[in-house]
């Protein structure tokens, strides 16, 4: 009876695997909601990344995570960050169009459409340990960190030289799941995909 | 014989076999629990580091949904032929890489099951939360697993052949150490019970139990053997004792049945042996009556009541006094026969009483020889009655002849002596010297003669006269006649006198002062003409007679006439030398006689004599009168 018991579960799982496969293979070729993904690396980042003792206010001063710009994750960023922690600290989301207008942030996500406004930004945080962020496509030439891509999936590169001139540590794990690192003002596909 | 071989051969086999089928039952039962709760861990141990491995491994990947690099390091589980499948599901169960070897395909999303280990069939799964939400799935081919199951079997299945061939060595061993020795005692014991056979022996070796066991029974039985070669030749000679006995010999258990009866009580009593074993004694050749006399004896004897049955015999044994009697026993025919019957009783080690013997024997015989000799003596009492009577009767008128002659010389005497004396008185003158010494003579002659018919008489009456018994105080008695004889016969100037502690006497009392008269005046008579005269009288009680003695140290006299000291008219000495009649002595005799007693003498010639005489003790508490 047990056997049969197996077996019955056994063949279930067969059928709905059969039944769920065209599905699956439908979902891969277009992201529901890249930004959910992206504010998800947002956080992870405050998990890898290391910064420096400077860019907290103290030990117990919270994650600060901003967006320039027009805001396109809506409500997800507090969705994600909500009720979370990482090393001790929670997480407190600002909103901004200058970064004249924001506290000392550590990771901040450029969203600026505009370039002008955007290099602007980045020239204002530069050489300040902030994470910068963004999807531009030249966001890395123009003095970001970190780059996401997104096509069928959410990649990242990143700019190993802003990161070290903005004190950031930045782990090879996360170097090995990154599409393009740029160092010494070169990229280096580290996969072809 | 052989149901008690195969009896413990199938016990022993019973037990080896249920140990071994046991040992089988528990080791199978063991491996196959082990089985079956191990392959969870063991498929874990095998897991586990690769679930840790790809944890760590894929960690950023998974933080930034690296599908790639995750399908990377899965690939890496690949090398491992045993794991089927592979795959990491994100926080929303998505897939985000895997492997999967049969199928190719993962399954799309998360599994529903909770993390740890799930054992299927042909598989195992291990389900594992990675960081962020993420879970790991890998999955497991159990043939892998049940290969080393398999080759447990396998190693059992020969333990358990291997345990088979030895229970069947062992079977073997105890069979020839323990099954078989067994079962030749046990022939050989139950040929002992059945034949009696104690020739035969078992084959003992070995130091073990089993072969001490033979040994022993074949000791026992070599003592057995000896014993009953005893037992028979005590029984031979028992036997031969019973048979060959003059008296017959009657064994009684304690309640008086018959166990065994010998050719002698057969002859004496008419039954056989095979009659009489079983039955009650007193039954069969007792006289019932007898029997109630003898109880009713025993009883006033021993103070108790006795039946007349069994228990006449028994009572004075069980007691420990001797039983002893004269019974006439009833012979088959219906004679009656006197026996004398004496009765032991037989007790064994610890003192009970387990029964009696009885010898009898027949008085017939000597019931007769006793009758003749009843008879012969009563002749002979009544020949010696008739010879005393005719004696008697003789001695009588002989002695009243005696008598009437003594009386009757008196008186003529009496004449010789009156004329005598006349003669003397009135013719004295006439008569020459000659005629004087004559005349003298005869009158000396005539009074001597007249002294003698005196004794005659006396000697005759002291016959004749009635004893008038009473007690008699025989030293004051003494004392007296000394002092008269002393005062009135003969004054003997330096005599000495001792009178002792005499017993007391019954007896005529005038007689016996005739008697003291009579030996103090002899001791007198013959001591006189000692220097240092003594005379000495005493007495004392020996045994039941009382010893009276009268000693002087006078002429004595020759031992070898003692016997004829106490006749009549014997006489030692000359009349010149010691005057008397030879009477004295004899009614002495004559009186102490009368009281049934007896007179003697010792002495011895010049050194004196001593005159004895005994009577019969008088009662004590007679002591009356004087």
């Amino acid at each position: 009876m047990h056997k049969a018991h197996r077996t019955g579960r056994c063949w279930l799982a067969l059928s709905l695997l059969l039944l769920l496969l065209p599905v699956s293979g439908a979902g891969q070729e277009q992201l529901a909601d890249p930004y959910r993904i992206e504010a998800a690396f947002l956080r992870n980042f405050a998990h890898y990344v290391i910064w420096p003792d400077s860019a907290f206010r103290n030990s117990e001063a919270p994650w600060c995570v901003a967006v320039l710009g027009r805001d396109p994750f809506g409500d997800v960023l507090e969705t994600t960050f909500k009720g979370r922690t990482e090393q001790g600290r929670s997480f407190v989301i600002f909103r901004a169009d200058k970064p004249e207008e924001l506290p000392p942030c550590q990771i901040v996500f450029v969203a600026h459409r505009n370039a002008t406004k955007r290099n602007a930004a980045l020239a204002a945080l530069k050489g300040k340990p902030v994470l910068t962020v963004g999807d531009a496509p030249g966001f890395l030439r123009e003095g970001g960190v970190i780059r996401f891509q997104v096509s069928d999936r959410v990649r990242m590169s990143i700019n190993l030289d802003q990161a070290r001139a903005a004190s950031l540590n930045i782990p090879t794990r996360m170097l090995e799941v990154a599409s393009e690192v740029m160092e010494n003002d070169t990229v280096h596909k580290v996969r072809e995909r | 014989m052989k149901q008690a071989r195969s009896n413990i051969h199938k016990r022993l086999a019973l037990v080896l076999w249920g140990t071994a089928l046991f040992a089988f039952v528990l080791v199978g039962a063991g491996l196959m629990m082990y089985q079956s709760f191990s392959l969870e861990k063991r498929a874990l141990q095998i897991m586990e580091p690769y679930a840790q491995l790809v944890s760590v491994g894929t960690d950023a990947a998974v933080a930034f949904e690296d599908a790639q690099r995750a399908q990377e390091i899965l690939d890496t589980l690949r090398a491992n032929p045993q794991i089927l499948e592979a795959g990491i599901y994100l926080e929303g169960g998505r897939l985000l890489s895997g492997f999967n070897r049969q199928t190719g395909v993962n399954p799309p999303s998360a599994p529903r099951s909770a993390n740890g280990v799930h054992v299927g069939e042909d598989r195992v799964d291990l389900l594992q939360e990675l960081p962020r939400g993420a879970r790991l799935r890998i999955s497991m081919d159990l043939d892998q697993l049940n290969e080393q199951a398999h080759q447990a079997a396998w190693i059992f299945g020969v333990g358990v052949l291997i345990l088979l061939v030895v229970t069947f060595a062992q079977m073997a061993v105890l069979r020839r150490m323990i099954v078989r020795p067994i079962a030749t005692l046990t022939e050989a014991t139950e040929r002992v019970r059945g034949e009696a056979d104690y020739s035969h022996r078992v084959p003992a070796s070995g130091e073990d139990e089993v072969g001490r066991l033979g040994q022993n029974f074949n000791a026992m039985l070599e003592a057995i053997h000896e014993r009953e070669e005893d037992l028979r030749r005590l029984t031979l000679f028992q036997r031969t004792i019973l048979d060959n006995a003059a008296y017959g010999i009657i064994a009684a258990d304690a309640d008086g049945k018959v166990t065994s009866f010998n050719h002698a009580a057969e002859r004496l009593l008419g039954y056989s042996a095979t009659e009489v074993v079983g039955r009650q004694t007193p039954a069969l050749w007792h006289d019932k009556e007898e029997l109630a006399l003898y109880a009713r004896r025993l009883s006033e004897e021993l103070g108790l009541k006795v039946e007349a049955g069994f228990e006449v015999f028994t009572a004075k044994p069980l007691r420990n006094l001797p039983e002893e009697n004269e019974w006439t026993f009833i012979h088959k025919d219906g004679r009656r026969i006197p026996v004398n019957l004496s009765v032991t009783a037989l007790r064994d080690e610890s003192g009970n009483i387990s029964g009696f013997v009885g010898l009898v024997y027949d008085l017939t015989e000597r019931k007769q020889a006793g009758a003749v000799i009843r008879k012969l003596n009563q002749e002979l009492e009544r020949r010696v009655v008739e010879r005393t009577a005719q004696l008697e009767e003789v001695n009588r008128e002989l002695e009243a002849f005696s008598y009437s002659v003594s009386h009757d010389l008196r008186t003529p005497l009496r004449a010789i002596d009156g004329f005598s004396h006349i003669l003397q008185d009135e013719y004295i003158g006439k008569l020459d010297e000659e005629g004087k010494r004559l005349l003298d003579m005869v009158s000396g002659n005539a009074n001597r003669m007249g002294q003698l018919i005196d004794d005659i008489l006396q000697f005759s009456r002291t016959g004749r006269t009635e004893i008038r018994t009473v007690v008699i105080d025989m030293q004051r008695m003494a004392r007296e006649v000394l002092d008269e004889l002393q005062s009135t016969v003969t004054k003997i100037p330096n005599l000495q006198c001792e009178i002792g502690e005499l017993p007391k006497a019954r007896g005529d009392r005038a007689m016996m002062r005739q008697v003291f008269s009579n030996l103090i005046s002899n001791a007198l008579k013959f001591s006189r003409n000692r220097e240092a005269p003594r005379i000495e009288v005493g007495g004392s009680i020996q045994g039941d007679e009382a010893v009276y003695y009268v000693r002087d140290n006078g002429a004595g006299f020759d031992m070898r006439y003692a016997a004829k000291l106490f006749g009549v008219f014997q006489r030692l000495h000359t009349a010149e030398e010691f005057e008397g009649t030879g009477i004295g002595l004899a009614i002495v005799k004559r009186i102490i006689a009368r009281h049934g007693g007896r007179v003697w003498a010792e002495g011895k010639v010049n050194e004196g004599a001593t005159m004895y005489f005994a009577l019969p003790c008088i009662p004590a508490n007679a002591d009356r009168g004087g």
